[in-house]
Formats: structure tokens, sequence, C-alpha cells
């Protein structure tokens, strides 16, 4: 490889092997990247793998692929709405029902005049974080089914599993992240401003609603960001308790029966037994393949939204 | 005025309050029902009777091959990402998009590729390989982080007083930020291998079989059994007595073991808070 | 350090994959599994051998995984079809006939004492094409019905199929879905007005599900193992083990064991029915 006016910088000798006659190029560097590349390259090809085997699918559907939940895959139909449906909204309510308890808690906490308190408080909730989502999952179907199912059979919800406890069970998931981020905000803008919102006789609430919280508003919004990408890409606790309906939309039967009865998202479908099914069947596995391409953009679109915010702010 | 600030101080403590709750209602629960039958035996028996009997033996040190596979192929990698990070500035930024790439990856997704990849193309069949693989590949951003966070958060007169005293970059490295990077990379390390260790996903399809598994004999065609995907069969036959019993011991132990990996994490960041010393900067929470 | 490190582990992984794997890997349906399950058992601690089982993704997963050589054998608990031959033509599947059981339209203990004791394939139909969607209609409670319908992939879904519809075209209708026995009787029971398609076995060894008898010309059949051999009951199926390849010796001795008196114990012990020497 010969880049070599690669960089202009006082460090460009990255591929210069020989320069006043000496080897510059070591062992260590050498193998550094060589690994690195290794994995970028396998990364990349896995992306691209994903890519060129969808496009298949892709090609074959259209846009009905996007626009129809007609998912039937012995029909060799695979209209996917229903599907990015209920990803869509499992991940944006889960976010509704955790962000008012992660912002105001997180206040709350900040305000705590105990340190030890505090610091037992956020590690508390930084523990709930490292609980596995099969424990999550569990939990959802041994507690949280029986619950809803006895609070919503009169409004209409049928097994107790669905898409409303998909989400509650991702908002108790996506807590501990959205909390420790918005905390970290909270804190570090309290301890710049603090003062002088004090000494112009400003109450906590009105610092809150006139400072943190607009100063914050890009940490917040990343912090979001990051729920809904972690909401939309969890698995087995949704698997769980969903239901794994395929191709409900809420057109049949109202919103209030789509989100209190089962449903289907694309997360539940790839870590079902189609994956097994589709050997051997290149075109559903092309179908799975663009299902799993789609979901990757959103994570990285919103990985990408968050990078962007954050650098938005300090 | 000065009553509403007041109604939502103690609304927002009350939120606090709730979740604080939930938490600690969330451990009670796994502690409470799954005491009773966790005991030695549990922990040191084969499972039996399709898991309605028996211990969970094998599935725990199936999962500690597994992220012990993870862990021994992730270190490099880190290692390297770290060293390129802090050697090549021109590969900055693309480092951190790659690593923030493969961060955001869904786990079920990795899972797929790896059941395309290993079980159908290699031929490997189920095999713990590759679920140490694919784990390794879900612990390196974490743990490259935190190596650069922790060469971030050195003074940079050391890097100063080394160069000025002539040590080429190679030398820094080994030398001097090597030794210093030991304690993030373990923090990073047990903290991630925590994480993998509750993973389910990943390994559904490539490494983890329900039954009959004990230790591997070779690569191809050796699954292992492991916690996380115990669990997740036995859920499903939630409703047995035997199994609901089984099934909260495994949920505790898994608990339990991922706390237990993090642990190391949880003491710096105690004491972290106390000292007030800088906060690492890129923070990935997950 | 780092290359030396590398090296040893290179090392090892070669030394590792130079041993041959030992076991037998299974694969499939989650009504055979537990037999084979009970019988790896016992070969482990008298004969030695490894057998490893997953029922993850049920009879579609077993022939599969046999056509990706993931596995050594497959479970299925339905006949072989023009579909699998068709999807999976390089593959000469193999089986092997260690018992038989049947589907039953079960519902909860609950249900069943509330009115509903018997279907007919018609209704069945008809309330899988969501054209019955109460049970009073069919002598239950006011109650909606919730169809608890097997994965498409399963073993016991196409049984079900194929009595009802025949050789016909099946509907593509959605339902929420089901996967494994241990899943479907879990979720039948702790449904309100659920109704599912599971192993009769299953169903006979918990006394909170009911088996629905099937009324065909007026009659009313039940599952039992008279039915069942004769074939009066549409919904009988053969439980088998599946091979791809020529037999080597640790599958011999499964399949010589799951034939004797006390492999076929096992099989009556889970509630299913041993094969008769005549029908084979």
């Amino acid at each position: 490889m010969a880049i070599s006016g690669f960089a202009k910088t006082q460090n460009s000798e990255i591929f210069y092997l020989f320069r006043d006659g000496r080897f510059k190029v070591s062992a260590t560097r050498l193998m550094s990247i060589a690994i690195v590349g290794f994995v970028t390259l396998i990364s990349l090809s896995a992306f691209i793998f994903l890519i060129w085997k969808s496009s298949d699918a892709l090609m074959r559907e259209g846009l009905s692929f996007f626009s129809t939940a007609n998912w039937h895959f012995r029909d060799h139909s695979y209209g996917a709405l229903a599907l990015f449906l209920g990803t869509v909204v499992t991940a944006v309510f889960s976010l509704l029902i955790c962000a008012p308890f992660s912002l105001f808690g997180a206040w709350a906490l900040q305000n705590l005049r105990s340190e030890k308190l505090r610091l037992s408080i956020e590690a508390l909730v930084t523990l709930m974080a490292s609980v596995p989502s099969v424990v999550y999952g569990l939990l959802g179907i041994l507690l949280l089914r029986p619950a809803l199912l006895q609070t919503f059979s009169f409004y209409g919800m049928e097994t107790g599993g669905g898409l409303l406890t998909a989400s509650i069970l991702l908002s108790i998931m996506i807590l501990p992240t959205l909390f420790s981020l918005q905390l970290e905000s909270f804190s570090k803008l309290s301890k710049k401003y603090q003062e002088q919102a004090l000494s112009l006789g400003l109450s906590r609430t009105k610092f809150f609603w006139s400072i943190v919280f607009p100063l914050g508003l890009p940490a917040i919004l990343s912090s979001f960001a990051l729920g809904f990408g972690r909401a939309a890409g969890e698995t087995v606790a949704v698997f769980l308790v969903i239901g794994r309906l395929d191709n409900k939309l809420p057109t049949e039967g109202g919103w209030i029966d789509y989100l209190l009865n089962a449903g289907q998202s694309i997360t539940t479908k790839l870590g079902g037994p189609e994956i097994f099914i589709s050997y051997q069947s290149p075109q559903h596995e092309s179908a799975l393949l663009l299902l799993a391409l789609c979901l990757v953009l959103m994570s990285i679109g919103t990985s990408s939204l968050l990078l962007t915010i954050s650098k938005g702010k300090v | 005025m000065a009553l509403l600030a007041v109604l939502f101080h103690r609304f927002c403590q009350l939120i606090l309050f709730l979740t604080v709750f939930l938490a600690l209602s969330l451990f009670s629960i796994l502690i409470i029902r799954g005491m009773p039958s966790l005991n030695l035996s549990f922990i040191m028996d084969p499972m039996a009777n399709a898991g309605l009997s028996g211990g969970v033996r094998y599935q725990i040190l199936g999962s500690l091959m597994l992220i012990l596979s993870a862990a021994i192929f992730a270190t490099p990698v880190a290692l390297s990402f770290c060293y390129c990070f802090q050697n090549i500035p021109q590969f900055r930024k693309p480092l951190i998009t790659v690593l923030y790439a493969l961060n955001s990856v869904p786990s079920i997704v990795l899972g797929f590729l790896a059941f395309l990849l290993f079980a159908v193309y290699l031929n490997w069949g189920k095999s713990w390989l590759a679920g140490g693989l694919i784990l390794a590949i879900m612990v390196t951003p974490s743990l490259s982080f935190f190596l650069i966070d922790g060469l971030r958060a050195l003074p940079s007169t050391y890097s100063e007083t080394a160069k000025s005293l002539g040590l080429s970059a190679d030398d820094r490295w080994w030398k001097l930020y090597v030794p210093l990077l030991v304690k993030p990379y373990l923090t990073g390390l047990f903290l991630s291998l925590g994480r993998a260790a509750g993973e389910t996903a990943p390994i559904l399809f490539v490494a983890s079989v329900f039954y009959g598994a004990t230790l591997p004999s070779g690569i191809k065609d050796n699954p292992v059994l492991s916690l996380p995907y115990h669990i997740f069969q036995l859920s499903q036959e939630a409703y047995q007595p035997e199994a609901l019993d089984r099934l909260w011991s495994s949920a505790l132990l898994i608990v339990l073991i991922v706390l237990v990996l993090q642990a190391p994490y949880y003491y710096f960041f105690w004491n972290r808070n106390r000292k007030g010393s800088k906060h690492a900067k890129l923070k990935l929470t997950r | 350090m780092f290359i030396r490190a590398l090296f040893s582990l290179g090392m090892g992984i070669l030394v590792l994959s130079s041993q041959a794997e030992a076991s037998i890997k299974i694969q499939g349906s989650s009504t055979v599994g537990p037999i084979v399950v009970k019988a790896a058992e016992i070969l482990k601690s008298n004969k030695d051998i490894d057998i490893v089982v997953d029922t993850f993704g049920g009879s579609a997963a077993g022939l599969s995984s046999l056509a990706s050589e993931t596995a050594q054998f497959g479970m299925i608990s339905k006949e072989i079809s023009e579909e699998d031959k068709k999807k999976y033509s390089n593959v000469h599947f193999t089986t092997h006939l260690i018992g038989s059981d049947a589907v039953a339209m079960v519902i909860s203990k609950k249900l069943y004492d509330q009115g509903v004791k018997s279907l007919s394939l018609s209704q069945l139909k008809e309330i899988y094409e969501k054209k019955i969607t109460n049970w009073k209609k069919l002598g239950g409670p006011d109650q909606k019905i919730i169809f608890l319908n097997k994965e498409p992939g399963r073993g016991t879904w196409e049984v079900f199929v194929k009595a009802v519809y025949g050789q016909g075209n099946v509907p593509s209708i959605s339902h929420l879905e089901v996967g494994s026995n241990e899943e479907a009787k879990s979720k039948v029971i702790n449904t309100p007005g659920g109704i599912t398609q599971l192993s009769v076995a299953w169903a006979q060894k918990d006394p909170r599900v009911k088996v629905l008898g099937l009324s065909i010309d007026g009659k009313l059949i039940l599952p039992d193992e008279h039915s069942i051999r004769s074939k009066k009951y549409p919904m009988a199926r053969n439980l088998y083990l599946v091979s791809s390849k020529p037999l080597n010796d640790g599958q011999k001795i499964l399949l010589d064991f799951l034939y004797s008196e006390a492999g076929q114990n096992i099989v009556e012990d889970y509630g299913y029915l041993r094969v008769r020497q005549n029908t084979k």
C-alpha cells in the first residue's frame, strides 16, 4: 500500500517503512493495525453481506415489504409492516413510560442532600442494568403478564401478553440507562449553575425548568435515542411476553385492542424458529436478512443521532 | 407559584421513591423466590429430568467457557484498538465510528449472522467457539472504550516525561501504558463479561443446546449448555411446579454471577464518586 | 508477550480441533424430545455415550439441521411431507419409528367444565379461520376464542392442518403462536378461552387441561389407544428419529435401545404408544 502522502501532520509515519534508513514500523504496530483492520474488514463484509443477500427480497417485494402486513412465509409473501410497527410502537411506548420516571427521578436524586444515599440509589439503579434480559423476560411471564391481565381484561386484554406488556417490560429495562445518563447531565449542570441560581433566589423547581432542562436537552434527547435503540434491539425479554401474533395492525380493531393484545416485532420474528425454517429457502432467508438489515440501520441510525446530539452538548 | 414548586419537588421525590421501590422489589423477589432452591447441590449437580430436577453444573461451566473464550479473543482486539487510537491519530475518528457501530448492532442480528457463518457456511454445527467469538464481538467495543478512557485519564505529564526520556512509541506503549491500563482493563473486562454472561440471543443459534452437552471435546459440533439459554427454555414451561423453583434459582444464580463479575466495576464506581475524580468521557451504557 | 499468548492459543485450538467429536447431536420435535433425553440419560450412565438434544424450532428444525449437518438425528412428530422432500432435495431421509402419539385439541379444564366437550372438524376449521370467535356458539361460556396456534414449523401443526384441510390449501391466517409442547400447555392453562394443539400424552398427564373429542360423522372420537392405532382418530401421528447418513455406532446403540423393551417402556411412560411389531 503506497499511501505516501497520507497525512501532512507530524505523525505521518504510518506507512513509511524506511525513513532515514531505519525500519520505522514495529511488530506491535503492524499487528495492531492488522488486528484492527481485520475486525473492521469482517464487520464491513458482514454489513455488505447483509445488503447483498437481502437485496433479493427487496427487489422481489419492493415497497410492499414496508407497506403491507402480509408475512406468510409458506405463501412466500413477506409484507413486514406489522413487524416494523411492532418494533417502533413498543420502543416508543417504552420511552414514553420510562421518560418521566427517569427524568424526574434523576432530578430528585440530584437534589438529595445526603451524598451516601445518592450514591446508594445510583448504584441500585445501575444494578438494575446488570440483570440479564432473560431474567426480565421471566419476570414478565411470571409477574407482569398475570397482573396486567387482571387489570386490563375489562378493556379487552385477552392473554396478558402483548405490545403493552412488552413496552412496560422494556421501559423497566431501559430505565437504568436513561437514568444514569440524565443524572450525569443534571449533575454537571447543577454544579455549573447552582450557585448563580441560588443567588438569584430560584427555587429548585424553577431552576430545573428554566435552566437544567433546556440546557440539558441535548443530553436528554441523546439518552432517549440510546434507550430507543436498546428497546428496539431487545429480543429475549420481548419474545417471551409479546404473544407473537403476526400481521396485526391497529386498523383492525383500534389502537386499544392493538396495544393490549399480542403482536410481533422484528426482533421476536428473528428470534423465533423461522431462522431454522429458512434454511435452504433463499427467498425466506433473504426476507429475514432484509429485516435484520433494517434493524441494524435503525440501531446505527439512533446511535449516530446520539453522537451528533451529544456533540452539540459540552 | 411557590406551592407549585413544592408540589413538583414532592412529585419528583415520589417518582424517585417509586423507582427505588421497583428496583428493590425486583431484587427482593429474586432473592425470596430463588433462595430456597439455591443450594450447593443445585450448583454442583448436573441437570436431570430435562431440567425438572438436578442442578445446573454444566450450564454454569458452559457459560464460563463462553465468556472465557470471549475474553481471550476480545483482549488483543481491544488492546489493538486502544494502541491504534493512541498512536495513530488519523485513525481516531474512524475507529470510534467502528466501535460505536459494533456496539449498536442488536444481539439477535449478531446471532443470526453467526448462525449463517459458523453453522451453515463453515459447517461447524453448534460450537462453543462460535459462541465465544460472537460474545467477543459484543465485548470488544465496551472493553476498548474502557481502555481508551483509561489512557485519556492519565495526566499528560506521563507521556511527556516518557517522550523526553527518549522512549519510542512502542516502548511507551508496553512499558508505560500497558501496566497503567491493567486496572481499567480488568474493570472493563469483568463488566463486559458480566453482561456477556447474561446474553441469550447471540448464542441461541450457534452455541447452546438444552440437554446433553457437558464439556466440549473439540470445536465443530460441540455445543455447550448455558445458564441464560436454560432459563429461556425452562421459562416456557413455567407453570410446572418443579420447573418453577428451579427457574427462580437459576435466575437468582445468573444475577449473582453477573454481579460478582461486575463487582470490581461497582467498587471503583463507588470510590471514584467519593473521591470526585474525573468522569469517563466516553460512557458506554447499555 | 502478546505474540506468545496468541501463538499458544492457536496451538491450543489446533490441538482441540484435532480431536473428533464424540457425541450425537439430536435436534427436533419437543414431543419426541423427552423420550430421547431420558434414553440419553440412561445410555450416558450405562454406555458412556454423549447425546446432545435440543428442541428449539421443533420438527422443522429437526429436518433443517439434518440438512445443514448440524445434527446427526432429527426428531419429527409427523410424516416427511412432499414439501419437505422438495425443499431438501439433496438430502435422503431415513425414518426410524419409535412410537406413536396423536394431536389433540386441548382446552383448560375450566373451559371444559363450562360446557365445551367436543368439536367437529368443520367447526375446527371455522375456529381456525376466525369465523367462529366466541365459545358460546359451541356450547360454552361467553368468552372469546383464543387460538394458540403451534408455530407452522412444528410437527404438531402439520398434523393438525393435514387433518383439517387434507390435501387442500391451508389459508394463511395469523394466530398467536406457541412453540414447544411445554409452552402450549402453559399458555392454554393461563389464557382464558384458549385452545391449542397439543400432544395427547402431554394433555392426559396434566389435570389442568382437557382433551376435546372430535365428532366425526356424528360419532364422538376420543384419542385413545384404539382410535389412534386404527387411525379412526384423524390426528394420529408417528414419532420418528430421522437420519440422513448411514448410522454410526453410537446412533445404532441409541436406536437399538429405543426399540428394546426398556426403551419402549420409556415411550409408554411418557404417555405415547409403543411400536407394535407389525406396524412398521
